[in-house]
């Protein structure tokens, strides 16, 4: 019997075409991910192969999450399809058992399903065989890379997807809830996802993913290049608990539909039951009624009135809609709650950040809903037999569509209502008052409103054309795959993305700024575009019972006339006017390039002029420099007198100048002797000049410069923010350098072969002797003598490096003028805003603050953080070599704070709205990142390296290494914990999705993860073992030495020296570990046994296993034998701000063999022991280094 | 006065729905009958504007139909023979909003509409409640309320009884009588007793073809004395069927009683009085054996 009906149901689904779209679907997905670059997005990139197992397993797992929204109904309606076709009566009287009934039913639809999923890994297999993809970037075939995962990984998850399907359908049997749940498994996986954003509870979010795509992501974040190409995944750990967990609650739940099921009629009630009818009064008596009837305008608008409120309350009524908000807005608070973190640190939970947590959370939902409740819409008379009476009713066909719109629309419009009042509510929760109801509304109902409008009317579209709700669904999902992948398929102008509203940021200095008309008229564009789907789908909409193609074109003809007409012409006006004025911004007034472009004309400038990269150039000794910005026009001019001398030993005979900004209007360059221009390529922006005369050695030549730039409309790549109403910062790329650019080549070796062009080195080698002429900063220059004049708005303060000599006003501008006392950096930039200014003072040393009124938030801090750091630096490392430090705020259209000489510009989004001390184990953010900036003013200011590997060591990694001394003066060492722990975790994960190759700390090429988050490690590691004294006599000395060097400049080989000085021998090996090698740890506390000893004291025993490797560039790792001094510390009752507890025991211990046991005693009770406890070395393993202690 | 002329359809499966239908149907209540499949829901819907036929003409009164159908929707009333409403809306709303896409625009005249059709249709007292939990004669008399609200001057209703206990279907048909006197209803049926009860005028439909219309009592007139009945033993009955011409076989207590059609009367039968349903059987069994011949 079983047999039979399992048989019966394989049949079926086969017979069914829906059945092999599926598993096209599925194929087509996987097929794409691996043959476009989407690959790339999903951490394949650089040395990880596109075949490669760990990429092959992570696509099959984002593929069965994304799809499990389109495979709903193919196990949910198994049961209700007997319900629907009413077969249940005829089935439930026959002798089948219900075991046989839902078992074959079940395992049927449940072989259907891994059928359907096989798509996946064929589609994955097949892709990178295609000839056009790259076959560099593949590893020889291994089927078992395909086989393992699919049979561990992916059949658990068909399998819980299946129970939880056939679970609901067969209970609840409505088709409804059965399109829903994939909707609410997506929200609890994100509630999942969102809890791993806290590093305390990932073990938790990996068990509660019943996709265990976090388990995945949680085994996996760690690994290396070198892994992710050759490790299967290994069925362990978290990943493997989480497979059994849910296959077991798969069964479970399969079991408990078999009991709750019963042959019977109706869903089962659940504890509802009906009130008795009140008795009603007797009606009016009835009365003869000839209302009259009305079929003009006013009537139609009545008419339209009535459907969209019909349609509005029979979505909003439905539990399955409410219950959706519910579990949506339970999400948004969740998100929300943690909206307020910003790269792990807390911020103010301003407006902005409000609106894009709450709507970036929500989109998919919208999308969803959209996808959804539009095809509801649609076919709402057709699934209630409703429809012969509604079409035969004497209302015009456009009432129940524009109904029905307008239904969905006010859906919509209630929800972003909804969104914007959650975000005032958790904003209030988090004790933040300053409520812009105004920015809410402009930017949920100027931003994402019109979007979700047009994407209902495509909606509304493709239900109508494709008159089938379910492939109706499908075709919708397909459209917004393809909109994701239309860049991918070189459709990257906006031009081309439905309903996507234009990029824009905001920021709370410059509001939405200049982002404001392409936003305008990406907005009307798409409205107009909307408006003729719209039309197309009065057109053909199905109005009576016959649907077939020939009478649906008759019809449309005949509906082709009047308003209609004019509606198209409207809309097709309004697209034409919003497009056309896009394109005219875009591509004629300003330069439209495609990446493609882009990279071409990358390749183009390295081959014309690479050859010239070492052609011997002048050197930068004086900049007189001026910028008249006017925030008004958005434009300013930028002027200057450069004067350069020929520091080579031989004359130099020609030029190259380089402007790179490509929107600039050059006027003059002129030099001051003779030249022939020998190449002017304003393409490339660089002019090739021979002097007449060869430049002698330490002669001078001068460059005047003039320069202008206007912003004409917007171009398609964002309008540039460099000049903004209020917050311009204009930096050195509107100046002209001397010398070929490397900065100008194509960075990312993929793209490079796409081009043909040889991988590129990052940095050249520290063994480069030519190298070290120049500093890592790359232009042409060292230390220089500068004077600046900025003018500006009459009601800005605009600032430049250097101090302020005079201000005045000049036909209606206000000019201030700057100038550098002391020979600095060759590195300036100007700003400009509406500020308002705090002043201080340490030891005669200007302190000052520019910020934007309402940012007050953290500028004691920051003021205090400046006096704290300039008081230690200077005692300990050298002092201060200006007379003046100046923070400066400027809009979020960057997210970074920038050491000038004196001078910190600081993002808006970083410092300003940081939110310290709020909580137990916050970090003061504000104080830590100035404190950085200000190190930097000796680390980058004072000694800079050359332009080889290793030089950002000693300016990130000591400028890291600064903050992290200045934090622990304040804060003391055990509050440092979560901080390290932070740092370990971005440097392990930074490396595992390295686009090249690991190097060592000494040999570090500009990679972030390494010089600051291995940075701030070793350099802290290396403090704690030698003591801070030696430490700081290293840092002295070496700024002694090398501060204001001429070429050529230091290397982090030379700073190691000086380091290595101040280590004693046996401690040596240290350097060698954390700065010559990649050396990783893997310490673990396997046990704790406390005895009480019979004075009262306390023996605790732990025995610690350690292990230590040593890791190639692409993270293969051999063991090394560990001879290490370790912390073993002894903990105590927990504090607040402090997990790990009271230190009570907290000595450098010798670890020589794998295993050790350590046996110490302490005075009071201890509840933890472990080795290496505040993770000061590089463990791939942090979390296991401590445990509780036990008894014997 | 509705005149159909020539009404052919053929449906993309090949399934010839309607072939040359032509009726007449005047003022008060028309009986539509026919077996199931016969095309009777396929007529309704032409003429209630939701199919295009394939060829013929549809007039009311002076109203082209197929060239204005939204004239037409103006004065109808439709009820189709299987529909649901909105299950999560009161009655009286249901109908709020179905006479405001009638055209009737003014709310007061509509709030008095809507409180007097539900006191016709005798639900007034449940105006309230969900009409997902009515049952099929309190949905069935909505739906008739909703084709009657507006001043329908054609109405139709397919197959309003079947499913109906009898309780409902004579309420039911009560109503559809006291409407039925100053327009055009179509009555669309294969129960021949609800024709008998309502319709001053009938036709009959088979296979897509009118195979008689008239009025009821003439055309039961026109059998009488042509019609014999006898009880006959079960092994004897297909003798009797290849015999005579069989109208139709009933069981009477067990026994099977033979409706046979003849001119003069046949031996051991005896005369019977023929009433409508006889008609019925004769009209299909005729077209039967045309269809065999």
């Amino acid at each position: 019997m079983f047999g039979t009906i399992y048989r019966f149901e394989v049949r079926y689904h086969l017979t069914r075409p829906v059945t092999y779209l599926y598993f096209t679907i599925f194929f087509l997905l996987a097929f794409l991910f691996t043959t476009t670059d989407a690959v790339t997005m999903s951490g394949g990139s650089g040395q990880v192969m596109r075949n490669a197992p760990w990429v092959v397993a992570q696509a099959m797992l984002l593929l069965v999450a994304i799809g499990q929204v389109i495979v709903t109904g193919l196990v949910g309606s198994t049961v209700l399809r007997d319900y629907q076709y009413r077969t249940h009566e005829l089935l439930f009287t026959t002798p089948i058992t219900r075991f046989a009934y839902l078992g074959g039913r079940f395992f049927g639809s449940f072989t259907i399903m891994i059928l359907v999923h096989v798509g996946i890994p064929l589609g994955l297999f097949l892709g990178p065989l295609m000839p056009w993809v790259d076959k560099t970037k593949m590893l020889p075939i291994n089927l078992a890379a395909y086989a393992v995962p699919f049979v561990v990984l992916i059949v658990p998850s068909i399998l819980v997807l299946s129970a939880i399907f056939f679970a609901v359908g067969a209970l609840t049997r409505s088709l409804f809830a059965i399109y829903t749940q994939g909707m609410v498994l997506l929200v609890a996986w994100s509630i999942a996802a969102r809890l791993t954003a806290d590093l305390d509870n990932k073990a938790l979010a990996a068990m509660l993913d019943p996709l265990g795509i976090q388990s995945f992501t949680l085994l996996t974040r760690y690994w290396t290049v070198n892994e992710k190409n050759t490790q299967l995944v290994p069925l362990a750990g978290h990943l493997l608990a989480n497979r059994l967990v849910w296959s077991a609650v798969a069964l479970g739940l399969v079991a408990v539909t078999y009991a709750l099921f019963r042959f019977r009629s109706a869903p089962p009630a659940f504890g509802r039951t009906k009130k008795a009818a009140a008795v009603e009064p007797p009606g009016p008596a009835i009365r003869a009624i000839v209302p009259t009837q009305n079929f003009g305008r006013g009537a139609w608008w009545t008419q339209l009135l009535s459907s969209i409120r019909l349609s509005f309350w029979t979505i909003v009524r439905q539990v399955p809609f409410v219950a959706i908000v519910a579990i949506g807005m339970i999400n948004l608070g969740m998100t929300a709650a943690y909206a307020d973190a910003l790269y792990g640190e807390k911020v103010w939970p301003v407006t902005y950040t409000m609106v894009e947590v709450l709507t970036g959370q929500f989109f998919l939902f919208f999308i969803i809903l959209i996808t959804i409740y539009t095809g509801e819409a649609v076919w709402r008379e057709r699934q209630l037999q409703t429809d012969q009476i509604v079409d035969a009713l004497p209302t015009r066909t456009s009432v129940p569509i524009l109904g029905k719109l307008g239904g969905l629309v006010l859906v919509e419009a209630l929800l972003l209502v909804m969104l914007m009042v959650t975000g005032m509510v958790i904003q209030a929760g988090k004790g933040y008052y300053h409520f812009e109801v105004g920015l809410y509304l402009r930017y949920l109902f100027g931003t994402s409103f019109p979007s979700l409008v047009q994407l209902t009317i495509l909606a509304t579209l493709i239900h109508v054309v494709v008159n089938q709700k379910y492939v109706g669904h499908v075709v919708m999902i397909l459209f917004y795959v393809l909109r994701v992948a239309s860049g991918q398929i070189g459709l990257e102008h906006q031009l081309f993305s439905y309903a996507a509203p234009a990029t824009f940021t905001y920021s709370d200095m410059n509001g939405f700024g200049p982002f404001v008309p392409n936003l305008v008229l990406a907005a009307l564009y798409w409205s107009g575009i909307a408006g003729l789907l719209g039309v197309l789908a009065y057109l053909f909409w199905v109005r009576g019972s016959e649907a077939s193609w020939p009478v649906r074109r008759r019809i449309a003809r005949l509906r082709w006339a009047g308003p209609v007409r004019v509606v198209a012409g409207t809309s097709l006006a309004v697209a034409l006017a919003g497009g056309g004025t896009i394109f005219y911004n875009t591509n004629l007034r300003n330069d439209y390039r495609s990446t493609k472009a882009v990279r071409k004309l990358a390749a183009e400038y390295e081959r014309t002029y690479k050859s010239l990269e070492k052609l011997p150039q002048p050197r930068l000794i004086d900049a007189v420099v001026r910028a008249d910005l006017e925030p008004e026009r958005l434009a300013f001019g930028v002027s200057g007198t450069f004067t350069y001398v020929n520091n080579h030993p031989r004359p130099i005979d020609s030029l190259l100048v380089t402007t790179t900004h490509r929107e600039l209007w050059i006027d003059t360059l002129a030099w001051n002797r003779p030249v022939k221009t020998l190449v002017s390529d304003s393409l490339q922006g660089t002019t090739i000049y021979r002097l007449g005369t060869p430049l002698a050695p330490g002669d001078t030549i001068a460059l005047r410069y003039r320069a202008r730039f206007e912003s004409r409309g917007f171009p398609e790549d964002g309008p540039n923010t460099a000049i903004a109403a209020n917050g311009s910062f204009v930096n050195l790329e509107y100046f002209p350098v001397l010398g070929y650019q490397p900065s100008g080549e194509i960075g990312s070796d993929d793209n490079r072969r796409k081009e043909k062009l040889a991988p590129k080195a990052r940095m050249a080698s520290i063994n480069d002797e030519s190298a070290r002429a120049m500093t890592y900063f790359g232009v042409n220059a060292d230390w220089i003598s500068f004077q600046a004049t900025v003018s500006t708005a009459p009601d800005q303060i605009a600032v430049a490096p250097g101090y302020l000599v005079r201000e005045y006003r000049e036909n209606g501008r206000r000019v201030f003028e700057y100038q550098a006392n002391e020979p600095m950096l060759a590195f300036f930039a100007f700003l400009s805003a509406r500020y308002e200014v705090m002043r201080d003072e340490w030891n005669g040393i200007k302190l000052e603050i520019y910020y934007h009124k309402g940012h007050e938030y953290n500028l004691d801090r920051m003021m205090a953080s400046m006096k704290a750091s300039l008081e230690y630096f200077s005692a300990h490392f050298s002092p201060y070599q200006f007379k003046q430090v100046r923070i400066l705020e400027f809009p979020r259209y960057a997210g970074f704070a920038q050491a000038f000489p004196n001078t910190v510009p600081y993002s808006e989004s970083i410092g300003f709205i940081l939110r310290a001390g709020s909580g137990d184990d916050d970090l003061d953010m504000p104080y830590y990142v100035t404190a950085h900036e200000v190190g930097h003013q000796w680390w980058a200011h004072q000694v800079l390296g050359a332009n080889v590997q290793g030089s950002t060591l000693f300016s990130e990694g000591l400028a890291n290494y600064s903050a992290i001394t200045i934090m622990e003066k304040k804060y003391g060492r055990t509050n440092l914990q979560k901080f390290l722990a932070n740092e370990l975790d971005r440097y392990l994960g930074g490396r595992s999705v390295e686009a090249k190759k690991e190097m060592p700390l000494m040999l570090v090429e500009n990679q972030p993860y390494i010089h600051y988050n291995k940075g701030s490690l070793a350099l802290y590691a290396l403090r704690d073992l030698i003591g801070e004294d030696p430490m700081n006599r290293a840092l002295s000395r070496f700024l002694k030495d090398k501060s204001f060097q001429k070429p050529p400049f230091t290397t982090s080989r030379e700073f190691l020296g000086y380091l290595d000085a101040e280590t004693p021998d046996s401690l040596k090996y240290v350097i060698d570990d954390l700065f010559r090698t990649i050396t990783l740890w893997d310490n673990k506390a396997e046990d704790a046994v406390v005895t009480k000893r019979a004075d009262g004291k306390f023996q605790v025993a732990v025995k610690v296993h350690s292990l230590k490797f040593r890791a190639d560039s692409l993270g293969g790792q051999t063991e090394i034998p560990v001879a290490d001094l370790v912390d073993i510390g002894v903990f105590g009752d927990q504090q607040p701000g402090n997990k790990l507890g009271t230190p009570l025991y907290l000595m450098k211990h010798w670890i020589r063999t794998r295993d050790t046991t350590f046996t110490v005693v302490v005075d009071t009770d201890p509840k933890k022991a472990g080795v290496d406890p505040y993770n000061k070395l590089i463990d791939r393993d942090p979390k296991d280094n401590v445990k509780d202690v036990r008894q014997p | 006065m509705l005149i159909v002329e020539n009404l052919s359809k053929t449906y993309p499966n090949g399934v010839r729905a309607l072939s040359g239908v032509s009726l007449t149907i005047g003022t008060g209540m028309f009986g539509l009958l026919g077996p199931n499949g016969a095309g009777k829901s396929t007529l309704m819907r032409t003429i209630a504007t939701l199919q295009p036929p394939d060829s013929g003409s549809i007039r009311f009164g002076t109203l082209d139909v197929l060239a204005e159908p939204d004239e037409l929707r103006k004065v109808l009333g439709y009820l189709p023979q299987e529909f649901g409403l909105y299950p999560n809306l009161s009655a009286e709303l249901t109908l709020d909003h179905f006479a405001t896409m009638k055209g009737v625009t003014d709310g007061r005249q509509r709030r008095d509409l809507v409180a007097n059709l539900l006191q016709q249709t005798n639900l007034y007292e449940v105006r309230k409640k969900h009409v997902g939990t009515f049952s099929g004669g309190m949905k069935q008399r909505l739906g008739i309320a909703i084709a009657l609200a507006g001043t329908p001057k054609l109405l139709i209703v397919d197959e309003p009884t079947a499913g109906l206990d009898p309780t409902e279907r004579h309420r039911f048909l009560n109503l559809l009588g006291e409407i039925g006197q100053d327009i055009v209803v179509i009555l669309s049926t294969h129960i021949v007793e609800d024709v008998r009860e309502l319709c001053h005028a009938m036709a009959i439909i088979n296979q897509g073809r009118v195979v008689l219309a008239g009025d009821p009592r003439q055309i039961i007139a026109g059998l009488r004395g042509k019609l014999w009945r006898r009880e006959v033993a079960k092994h004897d009955l297909a003798a009797v069927q290849a015999s005579h011409q069989v109208i139709s076989t009933q069981l009477l207590a067990g026994v099977p009683v033979v409706h046979v059609y003849s001119e003069s009367a046949p031996a051991g039968f005896e005369p019977m009085e023929p009433d409508l349903e006889d008609v019925y059987f004769h009209q299909l069994g005729l077209a039967g054996r045309r269809e065999a011949a």
